[in-house]
């Protein structure tokens, strides 16, 4: 076979294959269903009930990956999904196990890590030359100096480092999705342990699933001539049962009370479970000697999958070597596919002889025992199997060393997890014997998937690194894609032997989820991303508004350009901006004025209905936390405003105080209910007056007055306030209204000119005013006093307010700093955040700062020492690297007797 | 009444003005080429191009249903004549309660039921929050494919996380509403349409259901 | 974090599904001195077993109050806060 070319078999007339055995009972293959694939460009032929890898090693394939690090050439391993040496790129999908993968008609394989071919790869200069110079930490070692080579190191590494390649620039390739699914049991691993759990369970009248990671339920019965019956027919009862069967599926983990998530397919399975049954069987095991990675050296249950289950004649010549009765079982098979034993090495006899596994271009082609060379082109080694209690371990359980069996056991399974079967330590005969053969050869083999030897973990331990926890993070054993199945008890025996210490002693280390890589698109799921929309998105986009995100909000930035000119537009004529973003929570209830009177510093159970006050919250801490208007609307029903991000915030701790509390008021939260719109300018009141018959005379509807009103047909509140500084009427109402009645203002009102204002503008005119917005002018540290709001503190209530002691004590140890308006002289704008400097040293900073088109002036917010809060007070500001002077002005730049808004 | 600004079925023609109520999907079926029909002050989408080819599952916009809050949630509000239950595709005598918490009712009714389902509340704190939420109807045969690929929801009626936003679910002959915050309507309705479409569904109108 | 919490309303939930806000805390009754009121606010008891806490239902949309182990993360108990007599007006943290 060594000496056969790769694509021998594909090529031939019939479409037959030479290396499949004639048909035989319990075969998985269906061989009047041929099915076609492609293999590096290449046509060839596989059957129904093949996998890839089966199919790829019946056309004569050998060589199925390269090594991580020397670039080795690797052939099929353990046929059972757990080793990486198969891993290849399917369908443009890197790193897929093609032993466990079920062949598909028209799928497009490809080898991955090598330059040049599968065959003949370049790289694998670095086993050649280079290998005796890579120990570990070579890397950390050798390229940190000089600093200035790291971008060409680096680029070369990456190039070099890793497995299948992902295409940085690409987008996702396929579908995925996310599927939740629950079931009162969860059994993992679908071997005649968990089938058997399984069918009990349902039986019992329990949903069951069976996950296996197979390619199909059946476990090592698969691989047993006899076995193979027995699982047609447990799988035929599970059925009958009403038990689920997923495979091949990936339990990727187990997680707290029973989620289990499961790649299949294309599709991320999210199970919750009552109970999760784990009979994930046994892992074989490597035996630890000289060429034990070469192409052709396998372990008993793939060899025996292989002819038993896919009818393959997987050699000519075949060496056993073995500590246990699985390797002999594998000989028998063996022979029987017509296979000639050259040899037999069972290292329970007394003689424990030399072994060396010797090859040509990669592959076995004979094994010295002893110094006797025998021909083989296929080696079985059986390091007698270990449980795989990997999962296990995720989820909590302890692993112990049975010391008698030679074998680690999952102890202490945490609540809602059970185990069944060989998992829990049953593998067979003891397997005392050692499986560490080679422990003073040369390329031994501990862990094939990262290509660590023996001599790499006694040179990790020699450098100090004596633990197993470090030694794991140094030289990467079992880090790689098996996560340790096939490396773990080795590296703790050449630990064992080379310390001195027992297995116990030196413990073991936790593999962490997934069980086995996963494409990270399954774990992102498909693409989604939750974005609110106010009930007029559509109208800004219809109007040539730039959406912007405030929180999870989207929101009009502008409409133009020109954001200065459409503020300017709100001081000449009429400007509308959708403000239906504002948190709004109705307070209502015999107690809602003395509820608001005890988490907000100032009163609002003396509020009279139809009238609106400013209110700010704090925390007990004295910080301030959000800011909005409050209206009562009736004798018991107040409407409390939110800053667009905070209105979750805001009710969650009114309910939470509520919780505490227990007053007679009830919180609804209606931000995303109603739309808001704020109908701006000179020209407000004669629009209102075009979509309503209600009273907007300055008399009837003053200045701070929340009045129940019709607009355009439908029942609003609006409240009358001025955040932009001009006279300004805000609109609630139902938002499946919203744009009717937007619509109608811009049509009854179309000679008032009216334009909509989007949030940059807004923020220009708001600062004109000196108006406050909270979390942009305020941090975490602001307080009532140095936000300059000292006129909301009322102390003279019965109820110690939240806030108030922390609020008193600022007060108490004296002001240090103060939120005051500044003008820029020179026109220079810094940036907001910018460094206050007094004398050389910083001391505060600006919060905003925008140019007035309608000012003509630089003007902005900052936080400075409090010395400096009076008029005509100066600092300066760092502005590109260079201190600009600032002066301090108090109060509103506009309108600062507020005429415009009261007339 | 005071808190009339929160009724979308308070609004009425006057001056001039004829208000129609429209759901936060209704420009996403707009652009798929829906037709809408005014039903009870709403702007129904009736059918959707291509409605044919979902039989598998069908997602489609109920939300002009009119919803009412009530506290505490007490007895469950049945008006005489009404069919209590969910069936998909809403009609005249549609009236449902779902009980979010022993605080909270929620009912969801033809417009035309809203004066009544408001007597039965008595005395009861009544909140309208038709404008509060989005309904989505899924249908069909996958329905329930489409809600797990959505939610872990399995028990209904319920709340909890669809497509990570918050929302409820109750379950009906042959498929479900999907009840969510109108400002994610949106939203949600795009991640059910395309769960939909890798199932042979889609997009459909209330008249298809 | 994947574990299941149960809200008194809405039964087991998803723990994204909730809001957990930290251990109870005690309110000064009266005003405090600076000391008694830093602790109240940035002290916390932080404990190895079994915490109190404030836990809050998207769902519902209720608080509740929750004892969980604050390492093995096992919610052991969830209830409902019940109103405190009329005569006491408890502050944060003191409802249960």
């Amino acid at each position: 076979m060594g000496t056969r070319g790769a694509f021998c078999c594909a090529e031939r007339a019939d479409g037959g294959c030479g290396v499949r055995l004639s048909p035989q009972p319990g075969e998985r293959i269906d061989r009047s269903q041929p099915i076609p694939f492609t293999f590096h460009g290449k046509t060839m032929q596989g059957f129904a009930g093949d996998t890839i890898g089966s199919a790829l090693y019946a056309s004569g394939q050998r060589v199925f990956s390269r090594s991580f690090k020397y670039h080795r050439p690797r052939g099929l391993v353990c046929c059972s999904g757990h080793c990486a040496n198969c891993q290849m790129t399917v369908d443009g999908i890197p790193s897929v196990r093609v032993c466990t993968t079920p062949l598909t008609e028209g799928a497009v394989v490809k080898g991955q890590n090598y330059i040049g071919s599968l065959e003949r790869d370049l790289m694998q200069a670095t086993d050649k030359f280079a290998g005796p110079f890579t120990p570990p930490g070579f890397y950390y070692k050798t390229f940190i100096r000089p600093r200035k080579l790291w971008p060409l190191y680096e680029k070369f590494l990456r190039g070099a480092a890793g497995l299948g390649p992902l295409d940085p620039n690409g987008s996702r390739q396929e579908r995925v999705d996310t599927e939740n699914r629950h079931a009162d049991v969860v059994v993992i691993g679908g071997g005649q342990a968990g089938l058997e759990a399984a069918i009990g369970a349902a039986q019992g009248g329990e949903s069951v699933v069976v996950i296996d990671e197979g390619y199909d339920v059946g476990g090592t019965l698969l691989a047993d001539r006899d076995g193979i019956g027995t699982a047609a027919e447990l799988r035929g009862r599970a059925v009958d049962a009403g038990v689920e069967l997923l495979a091949p599926a990936i339990a990727i983990g187990l997680f707290e009370q029973g989620l289990v998530p499961v790649a299949y397919g294309n599709v991320l399975i999210k199970y919750r479970a009552h109970r999760v049954i784990v009979a994930a069987g046994i892992v074989e095991q490597l035996l630890v000697f000289p060429g034990n990675d070469l192409i052709g050296v396998m372990l008993p249950d793939a060899v025996r999958r292989l002819v038993n289950g896919f009818s393959i004649k997987p050699a000519e010549r075949a060496v056993i070597l073995t500590v246990d009765d699985r390797g002999l079982q594998a000989a028998a098979d063996l022979e029987a596919a017509g296979v000639e034993i050259t040899g037999v090495v069972d290292f329970r006899a007394p003689h424990t002889p030399s072994i060396e596994a010797q090859g040509k271009g990669g592959k076995v082609s004979q094994v010295a025992i002893d110094g006797r060379f025998v021909k083989a082109d296929l080696v079985v080694m059986s390091g007698s199997p270990q449980p795989n209690y990997k999962l296990l371990a995720q989820a909590g359980a302890r692993v112990e060393y049975d010391e008698g069996r030679g074998v680690f056991v999952p102890t202490d399974l945490p609540a809602h997890v059970e185990a069944v079967g060989a998992v829990l330590g049953d593998v067979g005969e003891p397997a005392v014997p050692d499986a560490i053969l080679g422990y003073r050869g040369d390329k031994c083999f501990v862990c094939i998937c990262e290509d660590q030897t023996t001599k790499d973990l006694k040179y990790a331990i020699a450098e100090g690194f004596d633990s197993i926890e470090l030694s794991k993070r140094y030289t990467t054993v079992t880090m790689g894609p098996c996560q340790g199945r096939l490396c773990h008890t080795n590296s703790i025996r050449v630990y064992a032997k080379t310390t001195g210490l027992d297995e116990n002693t030196i413990g073991t280390t936790t593999s962490r989820p997934p069980y086995t890589p996963i494409s990270m698109g399954l774990l992102a799921g498909p693409p989604q991303e939750p974005r609110k929309r106010t009930s007029l998105h559509h109208r800004h986009k219809d109007m040539g508004g730039t959406m912007m995100w405030t929180g999870a909000w989207r929101r009009p930035h502008s409409y133009g350009p020109d954001a200065g000119a459409e503020a300017q537009h709100v001081h000449q004529a009429l400007g509308l901006i959708d403000v239906s973003t504002l948190g709004k929570i109705l307070v209502t209830g015999p107690d809602a004025g003395a509820f608001l009177d005890r988490v907000y510093p100032n009163r609002f159970s003396d509020l009279k209905v139809g009238r609106t006050r400013y209110g700010v919250l704090t925390g007990d801490a004295g910080r301030i936390m959000d800011d909005g208007v409050v209206a009562r609307v009736d004798e018991n029903t107040f409407y409390v405003s939110a800053t667009s991000t905070g209105a979750d915030g805001v009710y969650q701790w009114f309910t939470w105080w509520n919780a505490v509390w227990f007053m007679d008021v009830q919180f609804a939260n209606m931000t995303g209910a109603l739309a808001a719109v704020n109908v701006a300018g000179p020209n407000a009141r004669k629009a209102m007056q075009r979509v309503s018959d209600d009273d907007f005379s300055s008399e009837g509807f003053a200045y701070l007055d929340a009045k129940h009103v019709t607009v355009a047909g439908v029942p609003t509140l609006a409240l009358r306030i001025g955040f932009v500084g001009e006279l300004g009427y805000e609109l609630h109402f139902p938002g499946s209204l919203a744009e009717h009645v937007w619509d109608s203002i811009f049509e009854k009102a179309a000679d008032l000119d009216p334009k909509p204002f989007g949030l940059e503008p807004q923020r220009i005119l708001r600062l004109e005013k000196g108006h406050v917005i909270v979390s942009q002018d305020t941090d975490s540290e602001s307080n009532l006093h140095e936000a300059a709001m000292p006129w909301l503190v009322k102390n003279d209530k019965e109820f110690e307010w939240v806030g108030k002691w922390a609020t008193q004590q600022v007060a108490d140890r004296g002001l240090k700093w103060m939120l005051v308006g500044f003008e820029s002289p020179t026109g220079a704008i810094p940036v907001e955040g910018g460094q206050v400097v007094i004398g050389g040293v910083s001391s505060g900073r600006v919060t905003s700062v925008r140019r007035s088109a309608e000012l003509d002036k630089v003007i902005g917010l900052a936080i400075v020492p409090n010395e400096l809060a009076v008029e005509g007070g100066r600092f300066d500001v760092q502005v590109g690297g260079r201190p600009v002077p600032m002066v301090v002005h108090m109060g509103a730049f506009y309108d600062p007797a507020g005429e415009k808004v009261k007339s | 009444m005071s808190l009339a600004f929160l009724s979308v079925d308070a609004a009425s023609d006057q001056k001039g003005f004829h208000p129609v109520a429209k759901s936060a999907i209704e420009r996403a079926q707009r652009d798929i080429g829906a037709t809408f029909e005014e039903r009870d002050g709403w702007l129904v989408p009736v059918s959707i191009p291509g409605e044919e080819n979902h039989a598998a599952v069908g997602i489609a916009d109920v939300s002009h249903l009119t919803k009412l809050e009530v506290r505490p949630a007490g007895e469950p509000i049945v008006v005489e004549g009404a069919t209590p239950g969910v069936r998909l595709k809403p009609d005249t005598s549609t009236c449902v309660w779902y009980e979010i918490s022993p605080r909270r009712g929620l009912v969801l009714c033809a417009p035309s039921l809203g004066d009544a389902v408001r007597a039965e509340g008595g005395d009861r704190y009544s909140l309208d929050v038709t404008s509060a939420y989005s309904v989505i109807a899924i249908s069909g045969p996958e329905a329930d494919t489409v809600l797990r690929r959505m939610t872990h929801i399995h028990h209904f009626p319920s709340g909890g996380e669809i497509a990570h936003v918050q929302g409820h679910v109750l379950r009906g002959e042959g498929g479900y509403w999907v009840i969510c915050a109108q400002e994610l309507g949106h939203y949600v309705w795009e991640v059910a349409v395309d769960r939909a479409s890798a199932l042979g569904g889609g997009a459909v109108g209330v008249d298809a259901l | 974090m994947s574990m299941l919490v149960t809200c008194p309303n809405c039964g087991p939930r998803e723990v994204q599904e909730l809001r957990c806000a930290g251990e109870t805390t005690s309110r000064p009754k009266s005003t405090p001195s600076v000391r008694e009121l830093n602790e109240y606010i940035y002290f916390r008891r932080n404990v190895w077993g079994t915490q109190r806490e404030w836990w809050f239902c998207r769902t519902c949309e209720d608080w509740f109050m929750a004892e969980r182990h604050t390492y093995t993360n096992v919610v052991e108990r969830t209830w409902a806060p019940e109103a405190p007599s009329a005569a006491q007006n408890a502050p944060m943290g003191d409802a249960a």
